[in-house]
């Protein structure tokens, strides 16, 4: 049965076509790769996957659920419980530690205060002993590894990765790849990486090529 | 992690503004509860001992002052009054008691009041210990006379000659403490009470020793000791028989004779309304620093939205709904103001009931700290309501908060 159902989807900004999709689906449980260039669209697909993103036309279905069929509090809540973000830019709230991070993912999701959930979480990405750092004491790599493991605390059925490769190096873009990939399959997770770093295609085989429709864009939720 | 766990971390993490902003609300909160404490003590204890005397009549002058002096015991009398005179009213029909005082000295600046034992009751007094007075130079003394000059039943003491401390002493001239008065919470509790008899035995001697000497009217009150045949007492309390004495009697005397009539309650208005020009400036000086506490928040808080959209946008992708985004804004506000408002009001507690503890002024009136008003609550209120109207405009922006275009440009 497919997690995400995508029908007859498209979206301009500012006049200018950013994504036509007449129909994709991706199954329950697996990986996938969002494929294109910088303006193709990939973001504003994810927003649009994850109620974010209002599309101009087009119907997305969750898990069976038409997500823009609900009022802005359902797709949030919808949200919160089915997806798990990576964002490119990782921000983890500066004023919790990383426990209170993943903490609060599991709290906005809705999830009961689980400490032994957020331990795990923990361990599984090799920080089980960062539990109380600040993000700011973080290298990067750690900060990437704690944004993995608040996508996951929640137990999502779907994980949104966008552009979680584009700024690492070839060893680093590969251990988040691996990262993501086992993180997934350990939830039994369907995962979605949106990028456009061409290294990734060796790791995950489904694949959704967008096209860049127009010329030139702003950059815009692109 | 629950919402308030969230604003705490927030409020922990700009910990300076967090604590410049609830300084501020308390400067303003402390000041206000200042007022109404002060305010609504001040107001009680002066309806408090004023009650059961509709009108003072003493020498002519300024009626405010022979309330002060005669009622409250805090000013200098305006003069003496013929005792013949304050007799003659006494048996007046439309009078239903007269209590006369003779002022002129003081023990340890507590004053020496020649009266009679009518003056107990109409002050709602209580003998606690002994009895009270019954022949020339024996003394009931009030509570706290007793208490700060550590006077008990059977002790003798001296008086000083005017209403103030430093006076020369009356040598020779002891009083016997024959009873203590039990605490009122009013002015009785600073007085030393002594038939009429005494204080005019005591100025007769003094005048007997000191003759010759040049004195200053307003410390000689009750003038007994010269050679003139008429007593004189200070000021008579009274009270009417009937509602139509309050329209003819003060009118009575205040043109048809030497004496001045004065009505507590007319005076204590009008001290209350010039006091209030004074508490009205204050009062309005602690709302503005309230009002500027919320300004503060406001500011702070916008500064934050703007400061961390990103982190909110990231909240909201997580699952968080916009009315949990906004009602964090208006915890981290209201956390501000709650705390604001709890140290205002320890501050202005405290500075009462230390001000009612370690200023002698303020313990004479018996000020304390820890009395409640009826009016604090909506302090409470106020400062509820400053910092939501503060957290409203962040709210708002947070709740409209695109968060796609946020997170979209990082």
């Amino acid at each position: 049965m497919p997690l995400i159902e995508v029908d007859g989807l498209r979206h301009a900004i500012a006049g200018r076509p950013v994504l036509d999709i007449p129909r994709w689906s991706v199954e329950a449980g697996r990986h996938s790769l969002l494929l294109g260039p910088s303006g193709s669209g990939k973001t504003t697909l994810i927003h649009a996957l994850a109620g974010l993103k209002r599309p101009d036309q087009g119907r997305v279905l969750l898990d069976g659920q038409a997500m823009w069929d609900l009022n802005a509090a359902g797709r949030d809540r919808l949200r919160g419980r089915l997806i798990g973000i990576v964002f490119q830019t990782l921000h983890l709230v500066p004023a919790l530690d990383v426990g209170q991070n993943l903490h609060l993912a599991r709290w906005l999701a809705g999830l009961p205060r689980d400490a032994r959930a957020v331990a795990q979480a923990l361990d599984r990405v090799g920080l089980g002993a960062r539990l109380s750092a600040k993000p700011e004491h973080l290298s990067q790599g750690e900060k990437q590894r704690v944004a993995i493991a608040r996508a996951v605390v929640t137990a999502p059925k779907l994980i949104l990765a966008d552009e979680p490769t584009s700024a690492l190096d070839d060893e680093n873009c590969g251990l988040v790849l691996d990262l993501l990939l086992e993180q997934a399959t350990v939830c039994g997770a369907t995962l979605l990486v949106a990028t456009h770093d061409e290294r990734t295609r060796a790791r995950i085989t489904d694949r959704l090529e967008l096209p860049k429709l127009s010329a030139a864009t702003d950059g815009h939720a692109a | 992690m629950n919402t308030l766990g969230l604003a705490w971390a927030y409020l922990k993490r700009s910990a300076l503004t967090t604590c410049l902003n609830v300084a501020l609300l308390a400067l303003g909160v402390g000041t206000i509860v200042v007022l109404i404490l002060v305010g609504t003590q001040l107001q009680d204890r002066l309806a408090k001992d004023a009650a059961g005397v509709d009108l003072v009549v003493g020498a002519k002058g300024s009626p405010l002052q022979l309330i002060l002096s005669a009622l409250y015991q805090i000013d200098i009398p305006t003069g003496n009054i013929p005792l013949s005179q304050a007799q003659a009213l006494a048996a007046d029909p439309l009078v239903a008691q007269a209590v006369p005082l003779a002022l002129g000295d003081s023990f340890r600046g507590y004053r020496i009041v020649g009266t009679d034992p009518a003056f107990v009751a109409l002050r709602h007094a209580q003998v606690a210990e002994g009895r009270l007075w019954q022949a020339p130079m024996e003394a009931t003394v009030g509570a706290q006379v007793a208490r700060a000059a550590g006077l008990k039943v059977g002790d003798q003491f001296n008086g000083n000659h005017g209403l103030s401390a430093g006076g020369a002493v009356h040598e020779g001239m002891p009083y016997t403490v024959v009873g203590i008065l039990a605490p009122t919470g009013g002015v009785v509790d600073r007085l030393v009470l002594t038939p009429i008899d005494s204080v005019w035995a005591v100025h007769d001697a003094h005048h007997h020793h000191h003759d010759g000497d040049e004195h200053d009217a307003h410390e000689h009150q009750a003038e007994g000791a010269q050679p003139a045949p008429e007593r004189e007492v200070t000021s008579v309390l009274l009270r009417y028989r009937s509602p139509i004495a309050a329209a003819l009697l003060p009118r009575r005397i205040n043109t048809g004779s030497v004496l001045q009539a004065a009505s507590p309650a007319a005076e204590m208005t009008r001290l209350l309304s010039l006091v209030g020009i004074g508490t009205d400036t204050v009062r309005g000086f602690g709302l503005l620093l309230v009002a500027s506490s919320a300004l503060s928040i406001f500011v702070a808080l916008y500064n934050a939205t703007q400061a961390r959209r990103y982190d909110l946008a990231v909240m909201r992708a997580l699952g968080a709904t916009r009315t949990r985004i906004s009602g964090l804004l208006l915890a981290e506000a209201l956390a501000m103001g709650a705390a604001g408002t709890a140290l205002g009001l320890v501050l202005g507690h405290g500075a009462v009931e230390l001000a009612g503890r370690f200023v002698p002024q303020a313990r004479d009136m018996g000020i304390t700290g820890l009395q409640f008003p009826p009016t604090e609550p909506y302090l409470l209120i106020l400062a509820a309501g400053l910092s939501v109207l503060a957290a409203l405009v962040p709210a708002i922006q947070a709740y409209r908060t695109d968060v796609s275009a946020v997170l979209s440009r990082g």
